[in-house]
């Protein structure tokens, strides 16, 4: 391991801890949130450091590692100032309305840590049969990152039209990623993307475990960890080295930051939500669509909360670095998107209304939603997690429109992904079968924890210890 | 990726290894050609071995860019047949390197 390579990792747990604590109320319930987000954030963080040297200078490893100092020192000195001020009085957060005994704690623990272990073994048997992933990473990400790691400015023939098989148009957070480790080591080894990957995989697992067990309890937080880690492909595809898995983490974050800005009624988790949406706009097209939904999600109001210029604004600055070098990135390569280039608007109306399309979509949804999460178990596993969550959730009430926030982001993401199939200019069924898997499991962590926490939006700003709903 | 595909083992890693040497051959050419003799793909659908052939060798060869046809100087020729023709591919090059396993540097005197 090269002295460059160890300076790029520690530059990247600094900038991504930072981000971590900026970008939440000073809060103690926080802090094993922040500890989980600092790894994805700051990995996300540094992609914008490598573009802007990228652009300015060309591939290059020491002003690469120049910027991205600069910007650890600003962030320190943003965040030392923001220590010296009083932190935010804590606020009770709900505890789960059943108590479990003991041994079913611990016998859940033991089932998670097999899961857990069972799936660090998954994991390694595809790395250990394609090392350089499986094939949308050689054909697209990890085939990007040789060209962004590559001497001087032979990286833009990354983004050559001879490749718009490859989707030049598809943005850079994942091949920066991969690139900045291969330009700090000076060589291409296939550990770096995946390592990246499992840091995206056991990340977004852990951040969804960490976030029911918070609102539910640590059994249902462990059990929701399970359910993901069992799920038919998450874990394989966190393995394959595809984007989806890093795009599933950040939209896990901002649904999990929209949900507790309506727990806390504080609008400052708006600029967790601006990060992480941004984000994923920064990782994959389907991350643009997310962002306009979570943008829009911004709008509703908390009680108390501040005006609706400064819930935008908030929003805006988190998300503003990453939009910027979105935007820099089309603008330079206007590169259009093969399947908007492919679109005839004249045929949308006679799309939309036909019938057999919609039932191809409806009926490809329904059956992936069993297959992702293990066709055979999942039907067995999915009644029994909602009659749970049914016996344990207390009665129903009305849900403020900020509180349905997280679930309304979630619904428009599937809104977005139905609409494209079905104005999509490519055969119906080829589109469904070569892509499907992917969407679902992009959204995978955001719907566990909706059904996980479906009625734990109680506010807890009046919320005595074992008092809220759970 | 289903689990046939995530249990299979892919030979991404063999075509990285034989196309290796190309890349102090090639030097700083910015882009090459590539032809085969297996049958095209028909659209965008249609993902035979002719395309998983042409991106694994895209992936070999990045950051060179790999563009199917015979325009340039350098051009990469992948044969099935034997005994591989890669000449008759690209009338008038010459063989500058063979990469085994049917794969073949090709040179065009006649582009530069």
């Amino acid at each position: 391991m090269t002295l460059a390579l160890l300076v790029a990792l520690a530059l990247t747990t600094a900038m991504g801890t930072e981000i971590a604590v900026l970008a939440t109320p000073r809060r103690r319930a926080d802090a094993a949130l922040r500890f989980v987000l600092a790894p994805a954030l700051g990995m996300g963080a540094s992609t914008a450091c490598l573009f802007v040297t990228l652009l300015a200078f060309g591939s290059s490893v020491a002003p690469f590692l120049a910027i991205e100092t600069v910007v650890v020192a600003g962030l320190a000195f943003v965040v030392i100032r923001r220590l010296r001020r009083p932190a935010v009085d804590d606020v009770p957060t709900p505890v789960p309305a059943v108590a479990y005994p003991r041994w079913a704690t611990v016998l859940v623990a033991i089932v998670f840590a097999v899961g857990a272990a069972s799936a660090a073994y998954r994991f390694w048997s595809v790395v250990d049969r394609h090392p350089h992933g499986t094939w949308d990473a050689w054909a697209i990400w990890n085939q990007r990152a040789r060209f962004l790691a590559a001497p001087g400015d032979a990286w833009t023939g990354a983004m050559s039209d001879v490749l718009r098989w490859s989707h030049p148009d598809y943005p850079l957070l994942l091949p920066l990623d991969v690139a900045q480790y291969w330009i700090a080591a000076g060589a291409r080894s296939t550990f770096v993307p995946a390592a990246i990957g499992a840091v995206f995989t056991a990340s977004a697992v852990a951040l969804l475990t960490l976030a029911v067990a918070r609102f539910r309890g640590v059994v249902q937080g462990l059990l929701a960890g399970l359910v993901l880690i069992a799920a038919s492909g998450y874990v394989e595809h966190g393995a394959a080295m595809y984007a989806d898995v890093p795009l599933s983490f950040f939209v896990l974050t901002t649904v999990l930051a929209l949900h507790l800005r309506a727990i806390h009624d504080d609008d400052r988790y708006l600029l967790l939500a601006g990060i992480s949406a941004s984000m994923a706009a920064w990782t994959k097209n389907e991350g643009l669509l997310f962002l306009v939904v979570a943008a829009a999600a911004a709008l509703p109001a908390v009680r108390g909360g501040v005006s609706l210029p400064r819930r935008l604004k908030l929003f805006a600055a988190g998300a503003a670095p990453l939009v910027a070098c979105l935007l820099a990135f089309k603008t330079k390569f206007r590169v259009e998107s093969d399947m908007t280039a492919a679109m005839s608007v004249s045929s949308f109306g006679a799309k939309c209304v036909d019938w057999s399309r919609h039932r191809e979509i409806a009926t490809a949804f329904f059956h992936q939603t069993g297959s992702c999460f293990g066709m055979r178990a999942s039907y067995v596993a999915l009644p029994v997690l909602a009659v749970h969550s049914l016996a344990t959730g207390g009665p129903p009430r009305r849900r403020r429109l900020v509180e349905a926030a997280p679930f309304l982001v979630v619904a428009g993401l599937f809104a977005a992904y139905y609409a494209a199939y079905l104005v999509t200019p490519y055969p119906l069924a080829w589109h469904i079968s070569s892509s499907v898997d992917r969407l679902f499991f992009q959204a995978a962590p955001s719907v566990l924890l909706c059904v996980f926490l479906r009625r734990a939006s109680q506010r807890a700003t009046n919320g005595q210890p074992g008092a809220a709903t759970a | 990726l289903d689990s046939a595909s995530a249990a299979a083992v892919d030979d991404v890693d063999a075509v990285d290894r034989r196309l290796a040497p190309l890349k102090d051959v090639l030097g700083s050419e910015r882009i090459v050609g590539y032809v085969t003799d297996r049958t095209a793909p028909t659209d965008v659908s249609d993902v035979n071995d002719a395309t998983a052939a042409y991106y694994k060798t895209q992936y070999a060869l990045a950051p060179v860019v790999v563009e199917r046809g015979t325009d340039h100087r350098f051009v990469i020729a992948e044969c099935t047949k034997t005994p591989p023709a890669a000449e008759s591919l690209c009338p008038g090059a010459r063989v500058a390197l063979d990469l085994g396993g049917g794969t073949f540097l090709l040179e065009r005197p006649d582009v530069r």
